[in-house]
């Protein structure tokens, strides 16, 4: 259950950092409509690079460097395709998505450190 | 030099000097087209295979319905006992014994297996394998099937293949798998600004954004997986590094493999009886140090003789790089006489760490999905590369309105009966395991044979239907075909998927549910594809539909 929780935690940082980066870039931003007033904060990319860093930083410390790594890099796949099916199909499912995420991520990692 | 016409990330504007701007850049994109295609149906198997092998164990256990759920968590003395009583009846007068305890995922059942056995003592064979049920100490009966571990060794054993042979085709195959991912990432120009762009319904472009998203995505993992597989393989690759240390015959080879793989301190028979020492001690000091139910297997050589040894292999779920410990105990004293760490070199730490990423026997359960993901995403990027230079001769050619020439013809239908084709070849293994009565002789072999059978079908099918139609009617015999399965499982077998849930037996709840979901893709596909019924068939011939081939990202299959 543990291993569930931190699993995640993890990919929701992972999640949110990548939708973030991708919606934090210009030619992305136009496919989100109206919404795309969320998406011109200048900070948004340097958010998408700290989410995926914290990401990578649980993975390591959760699991240690090799198993740590190897999942990270497998989630991050796994997290990007999904980012990528959303901004193609449903673009203004990923701002919720993301915003989800970026809400989502210190809850869980609250209780992870705490459970 | 003729410019590629391309559009994305290839080519660009002439220089002043007349001379083609990114030379460089338009040499990579020969080299990475041509490299793609001439051995990419072979990597299209060789990845695919090797996915589904990250599940071989799984399905290993879903081709022998006869077996329980897994034994692991039994207690190892008594484990060991029943394997060692039951090898004292196999196997008298052996070389070597090994057993091999219920240690996790890899290893769901109690095993022997032994060499050098005399059958004057009693021996059922001289040298023999079995999988014993560790509460009864039987041996498990159950159907003869080469398993997912048969489908796993296919991605770099070819089947039918010697083993010469492979070693020469898919040590090509790989290194034209590393030359292809070098390249492509040269020539993606824009690989960070197009890191999320996949534009459908506009043909050539959404394949190649298709190809570039699927190989960008999981881009550490294919660097991964393809420069481990030439690590894997590295002393067949480059024998003179062995030959020059150790000699060119095939005892210095042996003496290299032994010095680097097997135990030390290992003796030749001594010619003189001595009782071999009970194991439950050894086990003790085993478990003290590595944890209950750590021990992997132990390897009796030489019991029952005055040099006899044993080695106790640590398990192996806990470290990336391949292999754990060892322990090598004198077998008539039970004195610990090594401690050998799982790598004894810095080269050979290297080596074990590429070995274990690819083989990625360390991972838990979502990491193992992911691994299996991977791999899928790696296959499709193998058939989007394939498709997309299909797909763009065929859009220059219908530019020109000239007739296809042969080497497209034949791209095209290599493409979709192996792209579907091989899947549906492996559908109708599962089908074989189901169907071949248990009782028959050579079932095993012929599961395989009826794999490729398939999949030789499905080639011919592709060489005789157009091309669109050739692509919707594998789809939808692959989506039967995988859709289906569980249905098979629950009428021959009684462990249905509904009963599978109840029981908790999550091996055969996931085989049910993969093979499901993989079939109704299939099906999904089939449909999508054929309502974007092309505007030019096969043959050439115009069809009016007053829609314009660009707008349909299937409109060009």
């Amino acid at each position: 259950m543990e291993s569930m929780l931190s699993g995640l935690t993890e990919w929701v940082w992972g999640f949110g950092g990548m939708g973030s980066l991708c919606l934090s870039m210009k030619s992305h931003a136009r496919q989100i409509g109206n919404l795309n007033h969320w998406t011109e904060w200048p900070g948004l990319k340097w958010l998408g690079w700290s989410l995926l860093a914290f990401s990578i930083a649980m993975m390591v410390g959760v699991r240690g460097w090799g198993p740590g790594l190897v999942s990270f890099f497998g989630m991050l796949s796994a997290a990007t395709l999904l980012v990528i099916a959303l901004i193609t199909y449903r673009p203004r499912w990923l701002v919720l998505a993301s915003l989800a995420c970026v809400a989502a991520g210190p809850i869980l990692t609250g209780f992870y450190v705490l459970f | 030099m003729t410019r590629t016409p391309v559009g994305k990330g290839l080519g660009g504007s002439p220089k002043a000097d007349g001379s083609p701007a990114g030379g460089f850049r338009q040499a990579m994109s020969w080299l990475h087209t041509w490299v793609g295609l001439t051995l990419g149906w072979v990597l299209f198997f060789i990845f695919l295979t090797g996915t589904v092998g990250y599940f071989d164990t799984e399905i290993d256990r879903w081709m022998q319905p006869e077996l329980p759920q897994a034994q692991t968590g039994l207690n190892s003395t008594d484990t060991a006992q029943v394997l060692l009583e039951r090898l004292r009846v196999e196997a008298p007068g052996a070389d070597r014994w090994f057993l091999t305890l219920p240690a996790g995922r890899h290893q769901p059942y109690p095993g022997i297996f032994w060499q050098g056995a005399s059958t004057k003592a009693g021996a059922s064979a001289t040298s023999g394998e079995l999988q014993v049920n560790g509460n009864t100490g039987e041996p498990f009966s159950a159907r003869d099937t080469g398993g997912g571990q048969l489908l796993y060794q296919m991605h770099w054993r070819l089947h039918y293949l010697s083993r010469t042979q492979a070693d020469i085709i898919v040590g090509f195959a790989t290194m034209f798998m590393l030359v292809a991912l070098i390249t492509g990432i040269i020539i993606h120009k824009k690989i960070f600004r197009d890191f999320f762009t996949f534009r459908p319904g506009k043909g050539q472009r959404s394949w190649l954004d298709a190809h570039n998203v699927l190989s960008v995505v999981a881009l550490p993992f294919h660097l991964m997986i393809t420069y481990s597989g030439l690590i894997f393989m590295g002393f067949s690759y480059m024998p003179l590094i062995v030959a020059a240390h150790y000699g060119v015959d095939d005892e210095a080879r042996q003496q290299f493999i032994s010095e680097v793989f097997d135990p030390p301190g290992l003796m030749g028979s001594a010619g003189e009886s001595a009782p071999l020492i009970p194991l439950d001690d050894l086990i003790a000091v085993a478990e003290e140090r590595w944890g209950e139910h750590r021990i992997r297997s132990i390897d009796i050589r030489h019991p029952g003789d005055g040099n006899a040894r044993i080695i106790f292999y640590e398990n192996i779920e806990r470290r990336v790089a391949s292999g754990g410990e060892r322990l090598i105990f004198d077998g008539v004293s039970g004195e610990l006489l090594h401690q050998v760490p799982p790598a004894t070199s810095a080269a050979k730490g290297a080596r074990d760490l590429f070995v274990g990423l690819h083989e990625g026997l360390f991972a838990p359960p979502v990491l193992r999905w992911l691994f299996f993901f991977s791999g899928l995403l790696g296959s499709g990027m193998i058939a989007t590369g394939l498709v997309l230079w299909a797909v763009k001769r065929r859009q220059r050619m219908e530019k020109k309105h000239s007739l296809p020439h042969l080497g497209l013809r034949l791209v095209e239908k290599l493409n979709v009966g192996t792209v579907v084709g091989l899947p549906i070849g492996i559908a109708a293994y599962f089908w074989a395991n189901r169907l071949l009565p248990v009782a028959s002789v050579g079932r095993a072999d012929w599961e395989v044979h009826l794999m490729f059978l398939a999949w030789l079908m499905v080639l011919i099918h592709a060489a005789c239907r157009p091309n669109h139609r050739a692509w919707v009617e594998q789809l939808a015999i692959a989506g039967l075909a995988f859709g289906l399965l569980p249905l098979l499982n629950l009428l021959t077998t009684d462990r249905g998927l509904w009963h599978s849930l109840v029981a908790n037996d999550w091996v055969f709840v996931g085989f049910d549910l993969t093979v499901l979901i993989v079939g109704l893709m299939s099906g999904w596909a089939a449909w999508q594809v054929w309502q974007k019924r092309p505007l030019i068939d096969a043959g050439g011939i115009a069809i009016k539909q007053g829609r314009s081939a660009q707008e349909f990202p299937g409109g060009q299959l």
